[in-house]
């Protein structure tokens, strides 16, 4: 009863006209900026949020929120097409998505990430209604030794990720780990691997890392192929997913929408750790795990569902504790403090109208974007018939543009260019990017998590052990590691690496 | 929709340039945060530009360089044209910097100091009715009769709110490890996870809505004075430990700044500071306003950069 009367307040507010003209700007800006390589909801938060000072607290925060789970929408589209990750969340999508547009179809590619987001982003805010207070102790569960587990969880799943040998997604993995310690060390303040770059003191940006590996890789692959023309005029006409498409992704959608909303509470890179493991445990249940990485849709749906049931996931600690769970979240949060309206324990009894009607507006919102992004897969698709001539300078100035607007700096551009020569070569022989980038990612969290348990513990290992949490965690890694040595497993493993090298 | 994004950019652009135009200052003035949008820095940071637009008659940009915990803007502010247009957000990180770090090539004199926004202390947090939410003296005594069982989790190493660590540490007589933490959000968490005994953050404004909410107590802050948002919460001094450390937030200018210029930022700053409409937006952020003048400023600066000088020097500290 309690939760119908929340909602029906929620729907009071949100349903007001001048909220609901703040939720479409912010679907819109999210959008658009998810579309955009590098220029990220960080950024348009940051650029929009003077703009909220005149607005009341409830239409400001709706719109900064809109571009937070908008920016989702809009970051498939990229990697799709292109193969440049919009957002870091999108990543995985590259894996697939980009050879279905190989394959001309990329229209169902993107309409798939758009319902899947819409659905998994509508699922994610009914439990967010559902299930805020209770959940918002489930993020305090998981201190460093929880978080170590996680992640080493997490560093095992990428061994899934790689479809060709074993001990090449080793190496890239070990790469990934190693570019991710460069800056100040967070224990004792001294710099690593900086080269006295000061640029370099909070490490290598992610943004360029992964513009660089994907997309610069990509052109730079691409110019030196004579690239056959036909392959996008191919059946292009079919925009959206067909019946087959859809049977192949509805339970690809719906776990991707539980993980991603799970991982989306915990602190920490949810959207982007979500994305992966939704991809590991697409190619886990697949039938066909060996044909991940050639187009399979479900490679499209499961993370792109996930990472936008994490927009819903991530907004529970947030509203709940005061815990922004990123740095888009850390911005929203300055929002409400600004509108002095800070979220935490007291905001549901002293803002009810504010906590319910930014939750509210969140189906509203998820609606919109959903509506805004059906059309524009007609226009992404025809993006495609660009001449490369023209479509690759472009791409190359978007990325610049991109990678120097996260901190205004041109030490990252520079990266971006490093890596994306790195990725060329990679490529070339055979070494894969998605996993550099995910070891990439995980590595800090891994490296400080371990180091907290350690020095809470004085240097014992058996911190690890005291943890019901991180001792699952480890216990699956470990499974996980072990299952390939189980014969039936291995010959799999082995077909799996045959039809790659009959691929190529 | 792109063109129309791209439309509005061009005119944004297009219009910013020609608001106020005569003399000082007839374009957008900058001011250079160190830290990612959302912080706390950025948020004084917004709010101040917010209330010096209408008395400067002109545009005021927050330009985010984060980068080392601040490091990479206040270089690029040292080393920006000393024509009043670039200004800097500092810190008590600008001072320790240079002891701390390898490389940093700025002290304080690279700064002309313009206003003091404000100051806040080192607040020292335990989770509400827990085993360590104890009155100071007392938990001073629990941990020395419980050697090695006590943490403090805190952002960053060797910072200012380290330094007040290590400070109580030595006042007290106790051993008090530091468990490192990326940003005051985190270190709260950990304590209302159990993770962590206690936790150390500078200023309340991210565990203002806990400590009201009773999740989480205060059990002293490093101010002479006490934190007007939390009345009740005695200083280390009251609790009997000579422990003083204030974060001081201020606005600075590149050395060389003229002085006609000079005084039409000071005079800005200072009517802001004055209305009350910004008192009241500092207010809801939770950060204590105090103003200082340029030359309390410089006091402030070369007594902490002493300060900082001499306790690393004790401590060892090489800048790495």
């Amino acid at each position: 009863m309690g939760v119908l009367d929340n909602i029906l307040l929620g729907f009071s507010v949100a349903l007001q006209p001048i909220n609901l003209f703040y939720c479409l700007i912010g679907c819109l800006t999210g959008t658009l900026v998810g579309v955009l390589p590098g220029i990220g909801p960080a950024g348009a938060i940051a650029l929009l949020l003077p703009t909220t000072f005149h607005a009341s607290p409830a239409s400001g925060v709706i719109m900064l929120a809109a571009i937070y789970y908008g920016a989702q929408y809009g970051g498939s589209t990229t990697s799709i097409l292109v193969n440049i990750p919009g957002e870091a969340s999108s990543v995985v999508t590259c894996l697939d998505g980009y050879q279905m547009a190989r394959q001309g179809r990329a229209g169902p590619a993107l309409g798939m990430s758009a319902m899947g987001s819409f659905i998994a982003g509508t699922f994610s805010v009914v439990l967010l209604t559902f299930l805020a207070p209770l959940l918002a102790n489930v993020a305090l569960d998981f201190g460093p030794p929880e978080y170590f587990g996680l992640m080493v969880l997490g560093m095992v799943t990428v061994t899934f990720l790689t479809s060709g040998s074993m001990l090449k997604g080793m190496v890239t993995l070990f790469a990934g780990v190693i570019f991710s310690c460069v800056g100040l060390d967070v224990v004792s303040g001294s710099p690593r691997l900086t080269f006295q770059i000061q640029e370099l003191f909070d490490g290598l940006g992610l943004v360029p890392v992964v513009m660089g590996l994907f997309g610069i890789s990509e052109i730079l692959i691409n110019i030196e192929k004579k690239i056959r023309r036909d392959i996008y005029d191919q059946r292009i006409e079919n925009l959206l997913p067909t019946v087959k498409d859809w049977s192949a992704c509805k339970w690809s959608i719906v776990r991707g929408s539980v993980i991603g909303f799970f991982f989306g509470i915990l602190p920490g890179g949810g959207a982007v750790l979500s994305s992966f493991a939704s991809y590991a445990v697409e190619k886990k249940f697949s039938s066909h795990p060996e044909r991940f990485g050639t187009g399979m849709i479900e490679g499209v749906a499961g993370p792109e569902s996930a990472n936008n049931s994490a927009t819903g996931g991530a907004m529970v600690p947030m509203l709940t504790l005061g815990i922004p769970p990123n740095a888009v979240l850390a911005m929203l949060l300055g929002a409400l403090m600004i509108h002095g309206t800070p979220p935490g324990p007291l905001m549901m009894k002293q803002h009810p109208q504010l906590f319910w009607g930014i939750i509210t507006s969140m189906y509203l919102g998820n609606a919109m974007c959903l509506i805004l992004n059906l059309p524009l897969i007609g226009i992404w698709v025809r993006l495609l018939k660009i001449p490369y001539k023209i479509l690759f300078p472009l791409i190359l100035l978007f990325c610049l543009i991109g990678s120097y607007t996260v901190n205004n700096s041109a030490v990252d551009m520079v990266t971006m260019m490093i890596f994306g020569v790195l990725g060329y070569f990679m490529r070339k022989y055979g070494y894969e990017t998605a996993p550099l980038a995910l070891a990439f990612v995980l590595g800090p969290l891994m490296e400080m998590s371990l180091r907290q348990s350690l020095r809470m513990s004085d240097g014992s290992f058996r911190i690890f052990l005291k943890s019901p949490i991180a001792v699952t965690c480890l216990i699956l890694a470990l499974m996980l590691l072990l299952l390939p040595l189980i014969p039936i497993l291995r010959r799999k493993r082995k077909d799996i690496i045959q039809t790659e090298e009959e691929r190529q | 929709m792109k063109k129309i994004g791209f439309f509005v950019i061009c005119l944004a652009l297009f219009f910013l340039p020609i608001s106020g135009y005569g003399a000082f200052p007839d374009k957008p003035v900058k001011i250079i945060v160190g830290f990612a949008p959302g912080g706390m820095t950025d948020i004084l940071a917004r709010v101040l530009a917010k209330h010096t637009e209408k008395l400067l008659g002109t545009k005021v940009i927050v330009d985010n360089r984060p980068g080392g915990g601040g490091i990479v803007s206040w270089t690029a502010v040292s080393k920006a044209e000393p024509d009043g247009y670039t200004l800097g957000f500092l810190s008590n990180g600008t001072l320790t910097a240079r002891y701390t770090v390898k490389g940093v090539m700025f002290t304080y004199k690279d700064f002309e100091p313009l206003a003091n926004i404000a100051t806040g202390g080192v607040h020292v947090l335990a989770k509400k009715g827990g085993k360590y939410d104890l009155p100071l003296p007392k938990l001073v005594s629990y941990i020395k009769d419980h050697p090695g069982e006590v943490r403090v989790g805190l952002s960053g190493a060797y910072n200012a709110n380290d330094f007040t660590r290590i400070q109580f540490e030595r006042a007290a007589g106790i051993n008090l490890p530091r468990v490192p933490f990326k940003g005051d959000s985190e270190v709260i968490t950990a304590i209302l996870g159990d993770h962590i005994a206690l936790g150390q953050i500078t200023g309340i404004p991210a565990g203002l809505s806990h400590i009201q909410a009773g999740t989480l107590n205060s059990r002293a802050v490093s101010t002479e004075t006490r934190d007007p948002f939390t009345p009740n919460v005695p200083t280390f001094k009251e609790a009997g430990y000579n422990v003083v450390h204030d974060i001081c937030w201020s606005i600075g200018a590149p050395k060389g700044i003229s002085g006609d210029r000079a005084k039409i930022l000071i005079d800005a700053f200072k009517k802001a500071m004055d209305s009350s409409d910004m008192q009241k937006d500092f207010m809801q952020v939770g950060v204590p306003l105090q103003y200082k003048n340029p030359q309390e400023l410089l006091k402030t600066w070369e007594f902490y950069d002493k300060f900082y000088a001499q306790l690393s020097k004790e401590l060892g500290i090489e800048p790495k």
